[in-house]
This record gives structure tokens, sequence and C-alpha cells, in this order.
């Protein structure tokens, strides 16, 4: 079977520094797939290689088998690839309603929208907008500015944004980083529910800090250290990888 | 006082206006409130790129030089009707803005100043350059547009007709800025990199505000030839661009209205000022220090902290 993402021997380096040094990453239709490794191991690098923020030096990225190495991040965001980042990236100075009706707006694959009815007096973009932030659970922040939000709440409109018009590919940095524990666990359930869509969930790649979520979620595990993944396989087998476990786990884990 | 009230006095103050002008015996005032009806379409055309797209254009008074000698080359060589001009502006300005957006937006920031305020320069010195048409010193103009039975020379048509583009380019704007097209440029000047991630691109939707604004612009500049019979390159200098910016960020960022405030207060001030003291340039600095100071969304921002935030 096609993988439903594919990262073909990528490297990008950073002066003398090689951030990612020949990645090859299989992602399956409806799997989530965390990636995992120290500080500084390269993880966001990738993660935006294979979103194409990144470009890399070496390497190729296909998605369902189409090489979309060359294509910028609008056009591989256009083919159903969503992320979201390390730092959350939400517009700050609009509401949360406004943030999701953006993210519809985009998935209409609208020519520049023209001058219909004025946006907050379109009930389907409205309600569709709406629909976004019931999703993730924050329809009740719904005017409420979005960089005044609850760090958690900001994660979570990042993420509706993310969701809205059904992405094959989800690419996650660190979706719990920087939350209290009680969101941290409200994100893990959120996952949790979509990737158990009805008719399918997208593919994650899930870069994240905190195992809990990652053994919780994770259907198979990379591990990447200087760059380079070390180990990949189930969780159960990357656990008990004597590699992985001198590189990362450390005695955290045991 | 709510929103519809503040919009019926300014209609009915503009309207009454000409009747006070001539009941005082100062038709001087009529010309000036035709001036403001100007600046306010020009910085009205600024504010969709600047407020709204965030993006700082330094060479805005190339659009309103554009305008001028459309009128100006046109009526030198005997058309006079303001169809032709207006349509020539229209056209010369949206294409002109086409060809300096899309090298111009490839940049942003310092560097969009930059270039913007090049080109700007470019065709001051193109104008400059045109000794037919009167090259550094301008020209006069000898005869006055006409639009169908209008004669735009007459001071009060001319003031009408200002007065009927502004309002056409503000419900324009604010319909725009509504829509969905206002959002995304919003989003896009807040945070380009999620705006991105979304699937768009959004050079398209400001190169699409920049050429709109610059035709819009453009006709301001027409109007302002119309009005004073005159053309030459100091309608486009980098000072005049600044002018523009000035309004805006004066009346308030990204309000439309805001640009029109700005226009209005800016010409006054400079018209008291100028007839105070010779130093009256160090007197409107001060001004906008304080403003700046005070409320950071410009003058509308002011009325609005005395309601409380927003
Ligand atoms: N834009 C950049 N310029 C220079 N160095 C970078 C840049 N981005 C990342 N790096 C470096 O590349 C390495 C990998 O970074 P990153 O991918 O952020 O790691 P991780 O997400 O796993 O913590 C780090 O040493 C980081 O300092
Ligand atoms: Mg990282």
């Amino acid at each position: 079977m096609t993988p439903r993402l594919r990262a073909r021997g990528v490297s990008r380096r950073f002066g003398a520094l090689v951030a990612v040094d020949g990645v090859e990453l299989d992602v399956m239709s409806g799997e989530v797939h965390a990636v995992i490794g120290p500080n500084g191991a390269g993880k966001s690098t990738l993660l935006g290689i294979l979103a194409g923020e990144v470009r890399p030096d070496a390497g190729e990225i296909f998605l369902d088998g189409q090489r979309v190495t060359g294509l910028d991040t609008a056009r591989r965001a256009r083919l159903g690839m969503a992320r979201s980042f390390q730092v959350t990236a939400i517009v700050q100075d609009l509401t949360a309603l406004q943030n999701a009706m953006l993210a519809v707006i985009a998935a209409e694959r609208g020519r520049i929208p023209g001058l219909g009815r004025p946006a907050m007096a379109d009930p389907t973009l409205l309600a569709a907008a709406r629909e976004a932030l019931r999703a993730v659970g924050i329809e009740g922040a719904a005017d409420v500015a979005a960089g005044s939000l609850a760090h958690g709440a900001q994660r979570q409109l990042e993420l509706a944004m993310a969701l809205v018009g059904r992405p094959r590919v989800l690419l996650l940095d660190e979706p719990t980083a920087g939350t209290g524990p009680d969101e941290g666990r409200a994100m893990i359930e959120l996952l949790r529910r979509v990737k158990t869509t009805p008719g399918g969930g997208p593919s994650m790649v899930l870069v994240e800090h905190d195992l809990d979520a990652v053994f919780a979620l994770a259907d198979r595990i990379t591990v990447m250290a200087q760059g380079r993944v070390i180990a990949c396989g189930p969780p159960e087998a990357v656990r008990t990888d004597p590699l992985v476990r001198a590189a990362y786990l450390g005695d955290a884990h045991r | 006082m709510d929103r519809r009230a503040t919009w019926l006095l300014a209609l009915l103050a503009a309207g009454l206006l000409p009747l006070a002008t001539d009941a005082l015996g100062q038709p001087y005032y009529l010309a000036f409130a035709t001036r403001i009806a100007v600046f306010a379409i020009a910085a009205l055309a600024l504010d969709l790129v600047l407020g709204y797209g965030g993006l700082v254009s330094l060479g805005h008074a190339a659009f309103l030089g554009i305008g001028a000698y459309s009128v100006g080359i046109w009526s030198s060589h005997g058309v006079t009707s303001a169809a032709v001009h207006w349509a020539t502006a229209l056209a010369v300005g949206a294409c002109y803005a086409a060809a300096t957006g899309i090298v111009a937006l490839r940049t942003t920031g310092v560097a969009f100043i930059m270039i913007t305020l090049a080109f700007g320069q470019m065709l001051f010195f193109l104008a400059v350059s045109l000794k037919a048409y009167g090259g550094d010193d301008g020209m006069t103009l000898w005869q006055g547009a006409r639009l169908g039975p209008l004669d735009l020379a007459d001071d009060r048509t001319l003031y009408w007709v200002a007065l009927a583009w502004l309002a056409a380019f503000l419900a324009l704007g604010r319909r725009l800025v509504a829509a969905r097209f206002g959002l995304v440029l919003r989003g896009a000047k807040s945070n380009e990199r999620r705006m991105r991630a979304l699937g768009f691109t959004p050079t398209r939707h400001r190169l699409a505000a920049y050429v709109l604004s610059g035709a819009m612009a453009s006709i301001a500049g027409c109007l302002l030839a119309h009005a004073t019979d005159f053309v030459s390159p100091s309608y486009m200098g980098w000072q005049r661009s600044g002018e523009l910016v000035v309004m805006v960020v004066l009346g308030g960022l990204a309000t439309l209205h805001g640009a029109i405030i700005g226009a209005a207060v800016l010409l006054a001030l400079e018209e008291a000022l100028a007839g105070l003291t010779v130093h009256w340039m160090l007197i409107l600095g001060a001004v906008l220090v304080v403003v700046a100071n005070v409320s950071r969304r410009g003058l509308l921002g002011l009325g609005a902290t005395s309601r409380g935030p927003r």
C-alpha cells in the first residue's frame, strides 16, 4: 500500500549543523505516527520540511505517491496537509470565530474571495465556523479575541482550524507543550477523538515530548536524535529498544 | 451617539456646506472642503493597504500624480471630458499598481517601504522629464473639464463630484473589508504563517488590495487637477506620500472613515498653523507625537477610550 505521506532521505543543514540527516518516514492512511527525541533532534525541522515551510537540501516528500517536494506550504495545504506549530500560530487580533472562519474560507478553495455579502452576515460561513469551534469544545469563546484565550484554548483553536476541510494529513508540533496537566489531558482526549473520526481520521505526525500522550495515541513511533532516525516501530518495541533508552528515555520510563 | 446618527449628521453637514459658504460669502471654504474630500479619497485608498493589509506604502502620491497627469496631458491636447480623464487614470493607476506591486510585494516591512518610495521617486522624475508637459514647473490647465452637462470648473459642481467619489469609494471599501476578502487581508497582516498553512497565498490578496487602492488614489489625483487647474511633479513628491500615511495613522488605522477624519484634521491644521507661524511644521509634529502617544488607534481611538475599552 502506498503510504499517505512519505519522506525519502530528507536532509537539512543550518550552517555546519545537520539538523535533519537522511530521514526516512512512512505514515500510513489513518495512522498516528509519533516522532520523539531530545531537544534539538530535528523534529520541528522535519515537520517544516514535510509541510513545505523548510526547504530540504536533499530528499523527496510524497503525498499519496505524488511528489510534493517542490510545492510551497499553501499548495500542500490545499492538497490536504494541515498543521499546528510548536509556538501556537493563530490570528491573535481576530476573534476565535473569525479564526475559524478563515479556515472555512481556505477550505472553500475560493478564488480571491470577492465582494460577496459581509462575512459576518453569511449564515453558511458562520455555521461552519461555529461547528469547527464546537468540535474542539471552545464554542463558548467564539467572540473572544484569539490572543486573549487561555493557552490551552489557543492550542485547541489552532487544532480546530487545522481540522476544517478534513485534511488527509495532520502535522502536530508538541500539541500539549506549555499547557497545564488538565489542558494536556483534554488535548490528548481531543486527538483520540480525531483519530477515531467516523469514516477514518487523518494521518497524523505527532511530535510530542509528553510520553504519556505518545503512548496513548501512537500506532508507531519514530525516534530521532541528532537529526537521524535511531528507531522506528510500534510503541512496545520502541519502549524496550536499548538504543532508544540510552538516547532518550533514560530511566524516566522504565 | 449611535453610528447611524453620526453618519446622517456628517451627510447633512456635507450637504449644507455649499449653502453655508455662500451665505457667509466665503467660497474659499468650499474649495477647501473639496480639497479635504480629494485627500480623504487618497487616504482612504491608502488605509486599504496600510490599515488592513499592514503594508506601509510610502509611494502613494505616485497615484495622485498619475491621476493629475491623466487630466493634464489629455487637457493639453484639448480633451476635456472628465470621463476620459478618469478612465485613463483608473487604467494607468491600476496597471502601475499591478506592475510595481508584483515587485514590492515580494518584500515586507522596511524593504516594502523603500521599494514603494523608490517607485514613487521614479515616477516623480519621469514627470520632471516630461518637458512637453511642463517638466519641473508643471503646467496650467486652461480648459476646465466637463462631465456631460456638468462643468467641473465650477467650484460647487466639483465639490459634489468629489463628494460623490468619496461616498462611492467609502461604500466600496467598507463592502470589501467586510467581505471574506477583508478577513483574509487582516489575517495575513497578523499571522502570515498561519494563513499559508491554511492554504492561502496572501500576496494575491495584497496585490488585489494594492491595485484597487492605486486606482482609487488615481481618481483623487484627477480631482486634485480639476480643483487646482494645475499639475506638477510636486503632486507626487515623497513628502506627499508621507502626508497620506500621517492622515491614515492620525485618523485611525483600518477604519476607512478614520482616513477621512485624518485628512480633514491634517489639512485644517496645516491651514490654521501656516497662517500663524512659519514654524507650523514644528507644531504639527508636536500634535502628531501627542496623538500617537495618547491613542494607538488615532483620533478615533481618543473618542473610543472615553467610552471604555473595546
Ligand atoms: N532556522 C534555523 N536556523 C539555524 N538553526 C536552526 C534553525 N532551525 C533549527 N535549527 C537548529 O536545528 C536543530 C534542530 O532543531 P529543531 O528541529 O527545532 O529540533 P527539535 O524540534 O527536535 O527540538 C537545533 O540545533 C536548532 O538549533
Ligand atoms: Mg521542536
